[in-house]
C-alpha cells in the first residue's frame, strides 16, 4: 500500500469511473483509493504523467483529467465532489503541477508542463539568454528527461543552474554557435546573409541544415553539438565551508544542488526532511536547525561537544549514523561470483603461489578510524552505484555474457567480404569501343603466304643505299611548312586562353561567392520543405528566391562600379540562376496544380 | 647526358604492302626503312654517347633489331666490311638492323594467323620490351645520366584485344616519366596512342605526306628531351577521349551507364549485354538536361 515515509500532501473526494473514494497526493505519486477498498489503484508516479488538463470554471462538472505516457497512454478523469470542489481542484492540481516540475528539473515559477484549460492556454516562458532564438526549440531540452534528477530537488534557495540539465545544455550549445561564427568567416557570411539581413531563415532551420553541421564538424570537432552528452555526478564529498563571517554571524549558501548532495550523502538527513517538511517545520527553519545542529558540527572522534544544543530531529540522525558507521558492510552473496572475476576458479593453476586471501588485510584494525573509514567507503560506494543493467535479449544465457565479455573482436578472423563477382562475358567487345570498326585485315592462308614470300624475296639482298637523295625538296618544304603552320596554330590558341584567364579583382570575387553560397543555401531549404510538403516554410523560401533575383541586378552595378568583368560574371553565376528560375517554375506548377 | 631512344618500328608486312600500294602517296617498306635509317644516324650524330634501340613489332610477335647479342652477330654472319665513306659507328648499326630485319623476315610464317590476334602488330609487345631494357639500363647507369625515350612508329589500327595490357604499358612509361612520341606514318587516328603521347608528355604527329617522312622525323623527333623544354614542337593536343556507346560504337555525350560494369550504352535496354544484369524497371523518360542513369536490382 503505502511506501514507508510517504507523506500525504493532500487528499480530496473525488470520484472515479462513477466510484466514490478519495484522491491522495504525495511526494511520490498520485493514488485514489475507493471507499471500503484498501487498495491504491490507480497509482500515478510522476515520472509517467504526461499532461493535466481541467474542465473550465464554470461547468458544473469539477473534473482533472491526468494523462499517463507509460506502459500505455491511457487518461484517469477525477470528479471532485465535496463542497469545496473547485479550491480543492485547484489546490490538487498546482501541487500536482508543482511536484511535476520538481521532478523535472525546472523551477515552478517556468511552468514548464503544459497544463490545457478550453479557455486558457499558457505558454511555457523560457528565460535564455541568448539573442533571437526561437522558443519552441526549449522544449526538447525541457523534455529530456527526469533521468538527470533522481529525487525531486526542492528549488529552495538561488538560481537553477543543475549541471547536465537541459538548461545549461542550452547554454552551452549558444556558446558554441557564437563561437562558431566569430571564427569561420564563411559561417559567418552565410548566417549574416540568410538570418539577419533578410530573415530568410530562421536561426533553429539554419543550424539544422546539414550543410552547416557539415562545416561544423570540419571546422573543430569539439564544438560539434553537445546534444544528449551529460556529464556525470562529481565525485567529491559534500563540503559546506561557511560562505562569510561578519563576527557572529555566519552565512551559508545552500543552492539546490548541494541540498541535492547532502540527501545523497546522508540519507537520514533526506529521511528527516521527507517527514517534518513542510507539516511540521518550514523549510528555512529546517536548514537552519540542520547548520546549527550538532549532527553538521560534529568532530571526527565522535565525542559530543558542550555547546550543542539538543535538536530532536537532527539527534536522531546522529544516533542513525552512528549506528550505520558502527556496524561492518554487510558482505554481499558471496556465492554468485560473476565467473570473469571469480579467482577461486583458476586455483588449480596457482597451487604453488597460493590463491589464499592476503593476511594482512584485516579490517578493523584501529577502532578509532574505523567508522571515518566505513562513512568514505559508503560515499564511493554511493558515486559508484549503477542501476541495473537491463537484459537486452532475455535469451542470452551466462556464456553469453561471458562471452560478450572475453572475445575481442579485433582478434577475430574478418569474414571475407559477400562479393557477387562481376561476369564479363565477352570481355573484348568491352574494349571495342574504344577503337573504332572492326578494322582487322581478313587475309587468306594463301595470300598470306605468297605477300610473306615477296617481302623475303625484297629483302634478301637489300642494301640501303643512304647516299641516293631521299625526296624531292618541293614535297620536304611542304612538310616543314604544315608542321610550322600547326605550331604557330597551337602556339596562338595558347596565348588566347592564358590571356582569358585572369581572375577578378578579390572583392568581387567575394561578392560573387557570399551571394552564390546564400543562394545556394536558400535552394537547399527550398528543396527540402518542397518534398514532403511544408506550405509556411516553402513559401517563405519563395518569396527569398525572388528577392535573389532582384539582388542579382544590384549585384551586377556594384559590380560594374568596380570595374569588373560584367559578362564573366553572369557567366559564373548562370547555373545558380538557372536553378532558382526552375525552382520558381516548380513551385508555380505545383500552386497551379493545388488550385 | 646521354639520348637512349628506343624506336618501334611496326614491320607488319601486311600493312606494309597496303600502304606501297596507296594512291597518292605510296610508301614502301625499303623507302620507309632508308629515311629512318638516316633519322638514326643523325640522332647519334647530334651527341658522341647517345645511344640507340630498335625493335621491330612484327606480327605475332615483337624482336630487338639492335643492338643484338654476339652469337646473334656471328649466326647471321654480318659481314664487317668496312666502308671507307661511312663513319664506323653509322655503318655498324646499320648493318645489325637490315641483316636482322631480313632474319625476320625470312623467317616468318603463317602460324600467326591462327592465333588470336590475327594480322594485328605487336606494338603492346614491343612496348613492354622497350620498358623493360630501359629499366635495366637505368638500373645499370650508375651516374644517372641516361635520359630515355621511346619512339613508336606506327601503322596498323589499334587492337582492342590488347587494350588493357597497353594501357598498363603506357601508365609505366608515365610513372618513370618517359616520353612516348608515336609517328602516324599510314592509317586512321588511333585513340590508344595519342592518348599515350598525352599522358607521358609526348608527342603525336600524324604525316600526311609519307614520301616526306623524313623530314617529319627531323623535324619534330629530333630533339632531346632537354631542348624540348625551349622548342615549341608541333603536337597534336585534342585527345578524343569522348566515350563511344557500346552497341553502334558512336560518340555519345549523354548516355545511360550500366551500375555494375560500367559500360555505356546509347539507349536504354533491360539488361545490360556485358555483364547480364537485368534492369527490371521502367526507365525514366529523360529529361533534356538531366542525366538518366538507372541503377539495377543486384543478382
Amino acid at each position: 500500500m503505502w511506501e514507508p515515509n510517504e507523506q500525504l500532501l493532500l487528499r480530496a473526494s473525488t470520484r472515479y469511473r462513477k466510484n466514490e473514494g478519495t484522491l491522495f497526493v504525495t511526494p511520490r505519486r498520485v493514488a485514489w483509493q475507493q471507499h471500503g477498498n484498501p487498495h491504491l489503484n490507480p497509482s500515478l508516479l510522476y515520472g509517467d504523467m504526461g499532461t493535466l488538463s481541467q474542465t473550465p470554471d464554470t461547468s458544473p462538472k469539477v473534473l482533472l483529467k491526468i494523462s499517463v505516457t507509460s506502459p500505455k497512454p491511457k487518461d484517469y478523469t477525477f470528479h471532485f465532489i465535496s463542497p469545496k470542489a473547485l479550491t480543492e481542484r485547484e489546490a490538487v492540481k498546482s501541487q500536482i503541477a508543482e511536484l511535476l516540475g520538481r521532478l523535472r528539473g525546472s523551477s515552478a515559477s517556468r511552468g514548464s508542463t503544459p497544463i490545457t484549460t478550453p479557455k486558457a492556454a499558457p505558454t511555457p516562458t523560457s528565460n535564455l539568454n541568448t539573442p533571437g532564438t526561437a522558443t519552441a526549440a526549449s522544449s526538447p531540452g525541457v523534455s529530456t528527461p527526469s533521468s538527470s534528477v533522481n529525487s525531486p530537488a526542492p528549488t529552495a534557495a538561488t538560481s537553477s543552474g543543475t549541471p547536465g540539465s537541459p538548461h545549461s545544455w542550452r547554454q552551452e550549445e549558444f556558446k558554441a554557435r557564437r563561437h562558431l561564427l566569430s571564427t569561420s568567416s564563411e559561417l559567418f557570411t552565410l548566417h549574416k546573409e540568410l538570418v539577419m539581413q533578410d530573415k530568410n531563415v530562421a536561426e533553429e532551420e539554419f543550424w539544422a541544415s546539414p550543410y552547416v553541421k557539415r562545416i561544423r564538424q570540419k571546422l573543430n570537432k569539439e564544438y560539434v553539438s553537445k546534444e544528449g552528452r551529460q556529464k556525470g555526478k562529481s565525485s567529491k564529498m559534500v563540503e559546506l565551508m561557511p560562505g562569510q563571517q561578519d563576527g557572529s554571524d555566519v552565512k551559508y549558501t545552500l543552492t539546490s544542488q548541494i541540498i541535492h548532495n547532502i540527501f545523497t550523502e546522508f540519507p537520514s538527513v533526506k529521511r528527516a526532511y521527507d517527514t517534518n517538511v513542510p507539516d511540521r517545520v518550514s523549510e528555512q527553519h529546517f536548514w537552519k536547525r540542520f547548520l546549527a545542529s550538532e549532527f553538521f558540527h560534529r568532530s571526527r572522534t565522535g565525542a559530543r561537544s558542550q555547546m550543542a544544543p539538543y535538536d530532536d530531529i537532527f539527534d536522531r540522525c546522529l544516533q542513525e549514523e552512528d549506528e550505520e558507521n558502527s556496524k561492518a558492510p554487510s558482505l554481499s552473496r558471496m556465492d554468485k561470483i560473476k565467473r570473469a572475476i571469480d579467482l577461486t576458479a583458476t586455483e588449480e593453476d596457482h597451487i604453488e603461489g597460493g590463491n589464499a586471501p592476503d593476511f594482512t588485510m584485516k579490517p578493523g584494525g584501529s577502532a578509532q578510524v574505523l567508522p571515518l573509514i566505513r562513512r568514505f567507503n559508503r560515499h564511493a560506494m554511493r558515486v559508484l552505484e549503477t542501476p541495473p543493467t537491463k537484459r537486452k535479449d532475455p535469451n542470452a544465457t551466462e556464456n553469453d555474457d561471458m562471452e560478450r565479455e572475453i572475445i575481442i573482436s579485433d582478434l577475430q578472423n574478418e569474414k571475407p567480404p559477400e562479393k557477387i563477382v562481376l561476369d564479363i562475358e565477352d570481355s573484348r567487345r568491352y574494349f571495342e569501343s574504344q577503337s573504332r570498326e572492326n578494322q582487322d585485315i581478313s587475309v587468306s592462308v594463301e595470300d598470306a603466304t605468297h605477300l610473306l614470300n615477296d617481302f623475303k624475296e625484297d629483302f634478301q639482298g637489300w642494301r640501303p643505299d643512304l647516299t641516293k637523295s631521299v625526296m624531292e625538296p618541293k614535297a620536304a618544304n611542304k612538310a616543314c611548312l604544315t608542321l610550322t603552320d600547326f605550331i604557330k596554330r597551337k602556339v596562338q590558341h595558347d596565348q588566347k586562353i592564358a590571356a582569358a584567364d585572369t581572375k577578378l579583382p578579390l572583392t568581387v570575387q567575394q561578392k560573387i561567392q557570399s551571394y552564390h553560397s546564400a543562394t545556394n543555401e536558400i535552394l537547399r531549404h527550398f528543396w527540402s520543405s518542397f518534398e514532403p510538403y511544408k506550405p509556411d516554410k516553402n513559401l517563405r523560401m519563395v518569396e527569398s528566391l525572388r528577392k535573389q533575383q532582384e539582388k542579382l541586378h544590384g549585384l551586377i552595378k556594384t559590380i560594374e562600379d568596380m570595374n569588373g568583368d560584367i559578362e564573366r560574371t553572369k557567366k559564373m553565376l548562370q547555373p545558380v540562376m538557372q536553378a532558382v528560375d526552375k525552382a520558381l517554375e516548380t513551385a508555380k506548377k505545383r500552386g497551379k496544380k493545388r488550385k | 647526358d646521354s639520348n637512349l631512344l628506343v624506336i618501334i618500328l611496326d614491320t607488319n608486312p601486311f600493312v606494309w604492302a597496303e600502304s606501297a600500294k596507296a594512291p597518292h602517296t605510296p610508301l614502301s617498306l625499303d623507302d620507309a626503312l632508308r629515311q629512318v635509317l638516316i633519322f638514326i644516324n643523325a640522332h647519334l650524330a647530334l651527341k658522341y654517347n647517345n645511344k640507340v634501340v630498335v625493335i621491330a613489332s612484327h606480327v605475332g610477335h615483337s624482336k630487338f633489331l639492335y643492338p643484338i647479342s654476339d652469337d646473334e652477330i656471328t649466326k647471321h654472319r654480318i659481314s664487317g666490311e668496312r666502308n671507307a665513306n661511312m663513319y664506323p659507328n653509322f655503318q655498324f648499326v646499320m648493318d645489325q638492323i637490315v641483316a636482322s630485319l631480313q632474319e625476320l623476315l625470312s623467317n616468318t610464317d603463317v602460324s600467326f594467323l591462327e592465333k588470336d590476334s590475327g594480322t594485328s602488330s605487336m606494338i603492346t609487345g614491343a612496348f613492354s620490351m622497350a620498358l623493360c631494357y630501359i629499366h635495366r639500363i637505368t638500373k645499370n647507369d650508375d651516374l644517372g645520366h641516361i635520359k630515355p625515350r621511346i619512339m613508336i612508329l606506327s601503322l596498323s589500327p589499334d587492337s582492342a584485344a590488347h587494350y588493357i595490357p597497353l594501357m598498363n604499358c603506357i601508365f609505366s612509361a608515365q610513372k618513370a616519366a618517359i616520353p612516348v612520341d608515336v609517328c602516324k606514318v599510314y592509317g586512321e587516328e588511333t585513340a590508344f596512342l595519342q592518348q599515350a603521347a598525352n599522358i607521358t608528355g609526348g608527342i603525336y604527329v600524324q604525316v600526311e605526306n609519307p614520301q616526306s617522312l623524313l623530314q617529319y622525323l627531323m623535324f619534330a623527333f629530333l630533339p632531346e628531351r632537354y631542348a624540348r623544354k625551349f622548342l615549341n614542337l608541333p603536337n597534336q593536343d585534342q585527345v578524343d577521349f569522348r566515350a563511344a556507346c557500346f552497341c553502334h560504337k558512336k560518340i555519345v555525350d549523354i548516355g545511360y551507364v550500366c551500375s555494375v560494369c560500367l559500360s555505356i550504352f546509347c539507349s536504354w535496354s533491360p539488361v545490360c549485354t556485358t555483364c547480364k544484369t537485368k534492369f527490371a524497371f521502367r526507365p525514366m523518360v529523360p529529361p533534356s538536361p538531366m542525366r538518366g542513369k538507372p541503377s539495377p536490382i543486384s543478382k
